[in-house]
């Protein structure tokens, strides 16, 4: 089908403002009368809090007010989940990050002078920062419950009867340490509490769930609590909870001015939400024919020391664990634990991407063992519409993992990959060919309340405004949002307004995350659109004094055969009379037929799905990889816009790569030791590989013109691509990520060894 | 704290701050001129967020000490394009799908604007080393080394720039 507005590339109308620096960000806001806040960290792992001395930094000059837990009017807790964080500690410092005490003065650097005079006396207590030391008996207690946030099981069929039976069973362990979202603008905004009333524009990725939160914090109602967020310097997960928000309220109820805070990045990377590092045993048994029988998986997750979406990351990744796959029988334990790390939640994949390395890890060296092709046996093992996913859940919506992997089968990368291989740019420069799949569940899961409500209002003058939840964080939902509505009001794109992210005006749309937005969101779009079409007929019906029926839509106007009239026209009238043509919508996403008792958000039902193929070219004379070329083959089912599509797809390939051979979070004894960009790297051009992006479009009949989501898939097949071209160029299999020059280095010595050395000789070395 | 008080020349415009002597350029910029297009990333020069063109070259403004810009000229985003229409680099930007979040986006154009007054034809990689003290999460920064190509070509094609 043909749209006017639905696959094309349209320009996102945010580009101009964003190119010129006239766009304001939340952290760009400045108010007159406005001070700054900066927040005192405990710089302890675990302590006990036993005096707080702040007397000398309220006697700074130009310092205003110095807040502790004190301040705090409502609940000193937080947390979508579990409110086990404190806006400001009280009795017990869980990792370096805590906030003990906020600092208000006439400028972010007195702020921030003063804060050193804060004198806080610790006891400071022994802590832990393995997930598995957490879990041995004896071990100090992140908090007084215990340090199992989430300890689940699941199974589904046999998986003792299916290893029975199996003809091949590969085991391995993997190990995917912390990555960080790395959003370039730092969390931050500003606050401001007047008559009763709190505004706080700060970037998040979800404002009516911030408004719930703090309205328990500071104890007034939610409608009371104005959220505003949009635009958005990136998130990819690490907006989604509280960041700031909490202490920059309690600090502006405190000073009754607009306060401005805006984390450094040392404090971004010290205390932000991170990917979490998992550790991850899977065993996986297949038949001679290749079909894979079981997966028995064991998942430990670091959530840090707070619960933020921990449970919901761990349980997630179960629900993935056996990857774009048709597995009969699965065996999956999981643990989420506490520690006294920076705390873990949601980031781009949600769990998937350390699961999917593993699975595609192990079809890898399932194929390579039994000499089969890589790409036949995902192929004959990929999950299609009517199968059972391993949950045991029918999967009802269209899968596009099999087109995809039969469309990189037809690349040249693949069909050509032994003469990839043979290219010798420098002898000592060996190259290979990896291909890796990945599906993510778009949208919470079973069992979570997963909805999107969206407006739309036609104005006097013959637009549509759009009012949507959803901020716009960087993803491009803001001109997928129009598109999708001046395609079903059948007007010109500029007769459209996307508003979003802000509680004041736009309705609960739900998180900007879990590659929901275009699907849920979208949907919303539709109903709303739908309502006010109605309402069109309705009003132009009774104009004209015919039935509803008879009046029919063209390009921005109504006709009924006889007499047309144009929106702006009927707008004006409907101003004239009084007749407001508005709609709100409701959203429900569907959810699957069968869940698993006591667990929340799984299993999926739709999925988003990458295919991806990577050249690499690792140097055999000190295991540098370079990541040479790639391509990303996408099903986000119909694509509303292709430019944007592309442009994830590059973005999230590239963070996938920086995932396979870059990016490591490493905390020392509880000290965030990659505080800056000095020390946590991430790609720059010079490292990216080169992109080809070709989707399939594999329609969904529940989604938006047939669209499902896609942001996190897109990261999460490259890694593996890499960690397996790097095993088909050297014949090294790195199970911990990052793969680092050192550790294929060494894997290459290893291999030589065992290829020169008799076994009675190598056992000795 | 005494103040300096530094002239220099801003986005074409003469200027006198007086200011505390450990001001970075990035914080006059954004403090005391409202010019909020460059952003602060890092504040150690490690992600280019703040990219300004000092004298022609492309500098970090969070590791300048405002006293550095004594006599010397600054341009900013905001500087860029004129007569209400955009640079070449700015337009392409938009054209070529090269703005995703944006923040990164400013300092991005001020590295390749100072690649471009001094090549007029860079090659790929040229380009990818210009910008690679510029880090970007959003796109992959495939549509951002189009973008910059695109700009050069339309620059060498004597294109004007579009319209603001």
């Amino acid at each position: 089908m043909s749209y006017e507005w639905i696959g094309k590339p349209i320009r996102r109308e945010d580009a101009q403002d964003k190119t010129t620096g006239k766009i304001r960000y939340m952290t760009d806001l400045r108010f007159s009368d406005m001070v700054w806040g900066v927040i005192v960290r405990a710089g302890v792992p675990h302590a006990e809090i036993l005096e707080l001395d702040t007397a000398e930094a309220e006697k700074y000059p130009g310092v205003l007010a110095v807040v502790t837990y004190r301040d705090v009017p409502g609940c000193n807790g937080y947390g979508i989940v579990v409110d086990d964080q404190p806006v400001f500690c009280n009795t017990v410092v869980r990792y370096e990050g805590d906030p003990i005490a906020g600092v208000l003065a006439e400028s972010r650097d007195i702020a921030a002078r003063a804060a050193e005079k804060i004198r806080i006396a610790y006891r400071e207590l022994p802590g832990v920062f393995d997930p598995y030391r957490a879990l041995a008996e004896g071990a100090p207690l992140v908090h007084d419950g215990g340090n199992v946030l989430l300890q689940a099981h699941v199974a589904n069929g046999d998986v003792e009867a299916a290893f029975k039976s199996a003809d091949l069973i590969v085991e391995q362990s993997y190990y995917s340490p912390i990555q960080f979202p790395v959003y370039l603008e730092p969390e931050g905004g500003v606050a401001v509490f007047r008559d009763g009333h709190m505004t706080i524009w700060c970037g998040s990725q979800y404002p009516s769930q911030d408004q719930r939160q703090l309205s328990r914090v500071l104890a007034i109602p939610e409608e009371r609590i104005r959220i505003v967020s949009n635009p958005v310097g990136g998130a990819f997960g690490g907006k989604d909870d509280l960041t700031v928000q909490a202490q920059l309220a309690v600090m502006a109820v405190k000073i009754g001015r607009p306060v401005k805070l805006v984390n450094t990045r040392e404090e971004s990377n010290t205390t932000g939400w991170k990917r979490h590092a998992m550790s991850i045993t899977m065993k996986t048994a297949v038949s001679r024919a290749g079909i894979l029988l079981a997966n028995q998986v064991t998942i430990v997750a670091d959530t840090g020391a707070y619960a933020g979406l921990g449970g919901a990351v761990l349980t997630n990744a179960i629900g993935h664990a056996c990857g774009a796959y048709r597995v009969p029988n699965m065996d999956v334990t999981g643990y989420c634990v506490y520690t006294n790390n920076c705390p873990s939640s949601a980031m781009r994949g949600f769990g998937v991407p350390q699961v999917n390395f593993a699975m595609e890890s192990q079809m890898e060296i399932i194929a390579a063992d039994q000499g089969w092709d890589p790409l036949e046996i995902r192929l004959k093992n990929s999950l299609v519409t009517g199968d059972h996913g391993p949950l045991g859940n029918t999967l009802t919506m269209a899968m596009g993992t099999v087109p995809a992997l039969l469309k990189a089968r037809d690349t040249k990368l693949w069909s050509e990959r032994a003469q990839i291989r043979r290219h010798l740019a420098k002898p000592w420069l060996k190259r290979g060919v990896g291909i890796a799949t990945c599906i993510k569940g778009v949208g919470l899961g079973r069992g979570l309340p997963d909805y999107s409500a969206a407006e739309i209002v036609l104005t006097s003058r013959g637009t549509y405004q759009v009012m949507v939840g959803c901020p716009e964080v960087g993803q491009g939902n803001h001109i997928v949002f129009a598109q999708i509505a001046a395609q079903a009001m059948q007007c010109p794109l500029s007769m459209v307004e996307v508003i979003q992210g802000d509680s004041s005006c736009t309705p609960d749309s739900g998180v900007a995350a879990a590659s929901r937005t275009v699907y849920a969101a979208g949907n919303a779009i539709l109903l709303a659109a739908a309502e006010i079409r109605r309402q069109l007929q309705r009003f132009a019906a009774k104009i004209w004094r015919v039935l509803p029926d008879e009046v029919c839509f063209g390009d921005h106007e109504v006709h009924d055969g006889a007499r047309k009239m144009s929106i702006p026209e009927l707008a004006q009238l409907a101003e004239e009379q009084g007749s407001a043509i508005r709609a709100s919508s409701l959203f429900d996403m569907p959810v699957a037929d069968k869940g698993v008792q006591g667990l929340y958000g799984i299993p999926s039902l739709l999925f988003g799905s990458t295919t991806q193929i990577a050249v690499v070219e690792v140097d055999i004379r000190t295991g540098a990889v370079d990541v040479v070329e790639t391509v990303c083959i996408p099903d986000a089912g119909k694509i509303i816009n292709i430019q944007g599509l592309e442009g994830q797809a590059e973005g999230g390939t590239v963070m996938g790569m920086g995932y396979a051979v870059m990016e490591k979070g490493i905390i020392k004894d509880g000290h965030m030791l990659t505080d800056n960009y000095a020390t946590y790297l991430i790609p720059t051009a010079l490292d990216c590989p080169d992109i080809t992006v070709t989707p399939v479009e594999e329609l969904e009949a529940t989604g938006p013109f047939g669209a499902k989501g896609i942001a996190e898939s897109l990261s999460a097949a490259m890694t593996p691509a890499v960690i397996n071209a790097i095993y088909d160029a050297v014949g090294v299999r790195i199970r911990q990520l990052p793969a680092t020059a050192e550790d294929i280095y060494a894997g290459m010595q290893q291999l030589f060894k065992e290829r020169t050395c008799p076994a009675s000789v190598l056992s000795k070395i | 704290m005494n103040s300096v008080m530094v002239d220099f020349t801003l986005n074409g415009e003469p200027r006198t701050v007086t200011v505390k002597p450990n001001m970075t350029l990035l914080e006059v910029i954004r403090d005391e001129f409202a010019l909020t297009g460059t952003k602060e990333g890092c504040g150690q020069g490690e992600c280019g967020a703040c990219t300004v063109i000092l004298d022609g070259k492309a500098v970090d403004s969070c590791l300048i000490l405002i006293s550095q810009v004594q006599g010397r000229t600054v341009t900013t985003i905001e500087g860029l394009g004129k007569d209400g229409s955009l640079d070449l680099l700015q337009s392409s930007f938009i054209e070529a799908g090269a703005v995703q979040c944006g923040y990164c986006t400013p300092g991005m154009i001020m590295s390749a604007k100072s690649l471009l007054l001094k090549n007029s034809n860079p090659s790929v990689d040229e380009i990818k080393r210009a910008i690679s003290g510029n880090l970007c999460r959003c796109t992959g920064y495939t549509k951002i080394i189009k973008a910059v190509q695109l700009a050069a070509m339309n620059a060498r094609d004597g294109s004007a720039g579009g319209e603001k």
